[in-house]
């Protein structure tokens, strides 16, 4: 109602003289007031107002009852606006407890809407309650009742259950009547308390009034749907009623709109619903009526009344659940037809929610109706259309599959609500999982869904396809029936005939590498997921392609590659998939050489390290099948857990006086010891100790750092080999003073550069041979990289190598797959063969970079410290450090120190070893 | 079972808010407005009825899995059925109207003004209709005789009230 409806009119014109009312002029001009505010601000300002005086009138001792419930009246309106009127409750109780029947109405109103949730003051009704239920007047009677359900408690039930049942005899019937709600109420909080009275219900059902029936089956039903072994004997009598009801033997008051108690029918075939349910004979005699009522309410569904919809739809719920028996279940076929049909929404809406059901037992329902079924999707109606997807996803099988998820395709497309379509892309994957029998239909249903619906798909589903091309078969007569089929395939006859000449399983690698070839060509901005499948696929499977040469789809992920719109992880694969290509044709590209430029200095990581993968790859022409055999997924490999190849190595340094490798339990217990003798030369440790830049590593601790490490590491490239001496002679340089806090931390991220650091030693082993013997063969020790540190540093070092191991265990239990870069293990294993096959190729390289003088080291850390920080005292924390590196770019002497601290970096050394190479 | 019935104005404004399950003061309007927000997003043309699952109430849960709401919209107001599976949604639309027409004939061509003057006698209508969640009276001339019969007794009362006040004067 509009404001300025509230301002023209009068307020003579709402009060109808003939019907009592207790406004006053003062109510009528809040409401008035609150009709006129145009904001919820100006409306709270009112109420507030109102509510304060309202408690100066709660303050009073004597209020007249007229007055008192004008009152309440108020705070009714008050609190429907949402305000906090607790304080005035007890307004509302003195209310109840009036001998005029008109408050205490008003009072019962208000305590049982206020009061609902409040025990005490719910204790406090009780007394007047109890007056009332005993009173002559039968409407105070009935008020009481109509509390008593609102307000009740399982508590306050004892006090009460004696009158209610007196007055379930009652002579009228509208007590008899709200007696019976006010049971229902206790039997819903406390069944086991009221479930001895039974008797007492069933005789409520032979009442003479038939409405007094009705509320009391309300009681069965609720008995029916809980315990509904306990009222088996019943089903005599209400199949009597239901008779009796549509016999048209009711009085005429009982009909609504020629249907006879639509009601009480819709409740006695719920609860007969209930009893049939997984019980036969008690179905079997329910069966007659159920066919009866359907019949009868076939004349209310002609003459377009809602109430005989009802009853109808009831029956077919009713036939679903009960014992399957043919007969009915196809009428009820016929009926839920009627439903879906029908032009109303609301009809069909039930129609298809009735048919979700009948399905389950009845799978013929809906075959008559699948067309209109599917053109409820494209109704406006966004109800129907959710349910019309559920009773989809029960109705598809293998003949009607492709229908079913092309409609469901293009419902998804309109739909907005992401959470809901995220939830249906998953479904409908499961679905054509579940139903497609052929895998061609599979895989390019899957693209479709991809192709749209990218983002929403759960990464698994890549995984999955990924198995079924590489394992998955093609059957020889689906390939047939494929051809049948399909125009297209006819169409390139001479691949159909070349398809038959493999087994299946090529046959689906040949057919999918054409399809995922073909959606790299399309160079459009496809989900990135998309492409990922279709590179791995490209990568994997290019030699088998027949509708694109090798070049053409290297060409094609060229350009893929410098596409804008896929993500850099896509990116990094497809420099993985171009890296196989060439390595299982054999062919080259001169692109390729721009794209490795272009993207060795690329700011992710995963690229760079990439680009240099399969550069340093391609330089290996000899051993490169070794290394990316054709269909490796498929070829499991075995892997050296114990490293026995190292074993010379270890033996050699050993030899020459390395450390041996100390178990994890032994480090535990050295570590401990050595604890006790820090703490009892505490301050001495603390000034003597020095650790080393690389051990502590401050990148590794905190993942901001990298981006820094990308524009050194550029600096370098620029830079060239001239700086390469100096940075491996600082290697090692160490910081003094820096305490204990560094080591569990600190080395933990190191763990992951260790096997490169070992590897890129060795490289740059190849050039300096000149090394000090003793460093030398310390430093061969395969376990340990820096043993001239302290033996805090040590034994992490040997922690370290642990962990090494461990990952190594974990790549065992991993199925090589060259996907991406989301197993960091598989580029570990790949590093792994690389050395191994370093190894076996450059016995005589077995060398390892020497380190200079500990004490030449200290001098020239000092002399660089010096330089940096003005003579700032040496003692630097690691954010200290950081903040150098950042302060120093510009120079390059300084430069070079930055990067010495942190010349783990894998890339560098890889990118100076490449050179050598 | 019935849980709840809600008149609610085009604007979101509640008229009547009848619960027939223990419900927290704080806790009533969120819920309102949850409900009235699906409701008037909905077209007339679309389907009276919607899941419990279009609303994410935590006291909804609480009355169980099959919550359904059932509403018809008349004018300017909204009425709006909350219950369970045990109630047939087409006999929801038809108790709407039943308890509508008997509205309209108590106030002579109903509108939402007769609401907010005659909180009390809506709800006395309504608990003609619906007690403790179930159906009582679905004859819209019975409520109106039972409405009547109350407001007669109430006058009677009135009247003799004032007697007794006019005679205790004169003493």
């Amino acid at each position: 109602m509009s404001q300025t409806y509230i301002n023209k009119l009068n307020y003579q014109d709402f009060v109808n003289p003939n019907k009592p009312n207790y406004i006053t002029k003062e109510f009528e001009k809040l409401i008035r007031e609150i009709g006129d505010c145009k904001s919820k601000l100006d409306e709270d300002r009112l109420i507030e107002q109102q509510i304060i005086k309202l408690k100066k009138f709660t303050k009073k001792k004597k209020i007249k009852p007229k007055q008192q419930s004008e009152l309440v009246l108020r705070l009714l309106f008050c609190q429907l606006l949402g305000h906090d009127v607790s304080f005035a409750h007890i307004l509302a109780i003195n209310s109840s407890q009036e001998s005029n029947l008109f408050y205490k109405f008003i009072g019962y109103l208000a305590a049982s809407i206020f009061i609902s949730t409040n025990e005490d003051l719910q204790l406090l009704m009780i007394n007047s309650i109890q007056k009332d239920l005993k009173s002559d007047n039968t409407l105070a009677v009935s008020i009481a009742l109509t509390t008593i359900t609102k307000i009740i408690t399982v508590d306050m039930i004892p006090a009460v259950l004696s009158n209610v049942l007196i007055l379930l005899k009652h002579q009228e019937p509208l007590i008899r009547k709200k007696a019976l709600t006010a049971m229902y109420t206790f039997l819903k909080q406390s069944p086991e308390s009221i479930l001895k009275h039974q008797k007492d219900f069933e005789l409520m059902l032979d009442d003479k009034d038939i409405s007094v029936t009705g509320v009391a089956l309300d009681l069965f039903l609720f008995i029916s749907k809980t315990k509904p072994k306990t009222i088996k004997h019943l089903v005599v009598s209400f199949v009597e009623i239901l008779n009796l009801i549509i016999s048209g033997k009711l009085p005429i008051e009982y009909d609504y709109r020629e249907i006879h108690a639509p009601w009480i029918q819709i409740k006695l075939l719920k609860i007969l619903s209930y009893l049939g349910q997984d019980d036969p004979n008690t179905s079997r005699e329910i069966y007659q009526v159920v066919q009866l009522v359907l019949k009868e309410s076939e004349i209310g569904f002609i003459n377009g009344i809602f109430a005989g919809h009802a009853i109808m739809h009831e029956c077919i719920k009713t036939i679903t659940k009960l014992y399957p028996s043919t007969k009915l279940l196809e009428l009820a076929s016929i009926a839920a037809g009627k439903f879906v049909t029908s032009y109303s929404n609301n009809l069909k809406y039930l129609g298809i929610t009735a048919l979700t059901d009948l399905v389950l037992v009845y799978p013929e329902a809906t075959n008559k109706h699948q067309i209109i079924i599917v053109d409820c999707l494209e109704d406006p109606d966004e109800t129907l259309k959710r349910k019309t997807i559920e009773l989809l996803f029960r109705i598809t099988n293998k003949s009607n599959i492709s229908f079913i998820v092309e409609k469901m395709l293009s419902y998804l497309k309109t739909q907005k609500d992401q959470k809901y379509k995220t939830s249906l892309v998953s479904r409908i994957l499961k679905l054509a999982e579940e139903h497609g029998t052929n895998i061609k239909w599979y895989i390019l249903t899957i693209n479709k869904i991809l192709q749209i619906f990218g983002d929403l798909v759960n990464h698994d589903i890549v995984y999955n396809i990924m198995k079924l091309i590489s394992e998955g078969s093609l059957l020889e007569d689906e390939e047939d029936e494929e051809d049948e089929d399909d125009e297209e395939e006819k169409e390139s006859g001479k691949e159909g005939s070349q398809l038959t000449k493999y087994d299946g399983n090529t046959a689906l690698k040949i057919f999918s590498v054409n399809i995922y070839a073909e959606i790299i060509s399309l160079k459009k901005p496809y989900p990135n997921i998309l492409y990922q499948i279709s590179l791995w696929v490209a990568g994997e499977y290019s030699y088998l392609c027949t509708n694109f040469t090798t070049e053409e789809i290297m060409v094609n992920v060229v350009d893929l590659i410098n596409a804008f719109y896929i993500s850099d992880e896509t990116r990094a694969m497809a420099i993985t998939a171009l890296t196989k290509m060439v390595s299982h044709s054999g062919k080259y590209l001169e692109q390729i050489d721009t794209i490795i430029q272009k993207y060795s200095t690329s700011r992710n990581t995963d690229i760079r390290q990439r680009c240099f993968e399969m550069k340093g790859i391609l330089q290996l022409p000899n051993i490169i099948d070794n290394i990316l055999p054709p269909d490796s997924i498929n070829t499991d490999i075995e892997i050296d857990t114990n490293l026995e190849f190292l074993n010379e190595f270890v033996e050699n340094s050993l030899k020459n006086g390395g450390k041996k490798y100390i178990s994890k339990e032994e480090r535990i217990k050295m570590e401990n010891e050595l604890q006790l003798g820090i703490n009892e030369n505490k301050k001495k440790s603390k000034e003597l100790r020095f650790e080393a830049y690389q051990s502590n590593n401050p990148q590794q601790s905190s993942t901001w750092r990298i981006p820094q490490q990308n524009i050194y590491e550029r600096e370098v490239n620029n830079n060239q080999i001239s700086n390469t001496i100096e940075i491996e002679n600082s290697i090692s340089l160490k910081v003094s003073g820096i305490s204990q806090r560094w080591t569990e931390t600190g080395y933990s991220g190191f763990k992951e550069n260790e096997n490169q650091n070992i590897e890129n030693k060795k490289e740059k082993g190849e050039e300096k041979n000149t090394n000090d013997n003793n460093q030398n063969n310390q430093n061969n020790n395969n376990n340990n990289n820096n043993n001239n540190q302290n033996d805090n540093n040590d034994n992490n070092n040997n922690q370290i190598n642990q962990n090494n191991n461990e990952k190594i265990l974990d790549v065992k239990s991993f199925r090589f797959n060259r996907i991406g870069s989301k197993e960091p293990i598989l580029e570990e294993e790949n590093k792994i063969q690389e050395k191994n096959l370093n190894n076996d190729n450059n016995n005589n390289i077995t060398t390892i970079k020497q380190k200079p003088p500990k004490t030449e080291e200290e001098l020239k850390r000092e002399k660089t410290v010096n330089a940096l920080f003005n003579g700032v005292g040496s003692v630097r924390t690691s954010r200290k450090k950081s903040k150098s590196q950042k302060v120093n770019l510009n120079s390059k002497h300084i430069t070079k120190n930055t990067i010495e601290k942190n010349n783990e970096k894998v890339e560098n050394l890889i990118d100076l070893g490449s050179e050598k190479n | 079972m019935i849980f709840s019935v809600l008149i609610v104005n085009n604007r979101g404004k509640p008229r009547l808010i009848k619960f027939y399950v223990p419900i927290d003061e704080e806790k009533r309007l969120p819920l309102v407005g949850a409900i009235y927000d699906v409701v008037s997003q909905r077209s007339d043309k679309m389907c009276n009825f919607f899941d419990g699952n279009h609303i994410d109430n935590e006291e909804l849960k609480k009355w169980g899995s099959d919550i359904k709401f059932i509403y018809r919209h008349f004018a300017t107001l909204y009425f709006i059925f909350v219950v369970d599976g045990t109630e047939s949604e087409l006999g929801m639309i038809d108790l709407i109207q039943i308890f509508v027409e008997s509205l309209d004939q108590y106030f002579e061509n109903v509108c939402e003004l007769d609401l907010i003057f005659h909180t009390d006698k809506v709800h006395q209508i309504l608990d003609q209709v619906i007690s403790g969640g179930l159906i009582l009276e679905t004859e819209p001339q019975m409520i109106l005789n039972r409405i009547q019969e109350q407001d007669d007794f109430a006058k009677k009362t009135k009247k003799e009230s004032k007697k007794k006040n006019k005679k205790g004067r004169r003493k």
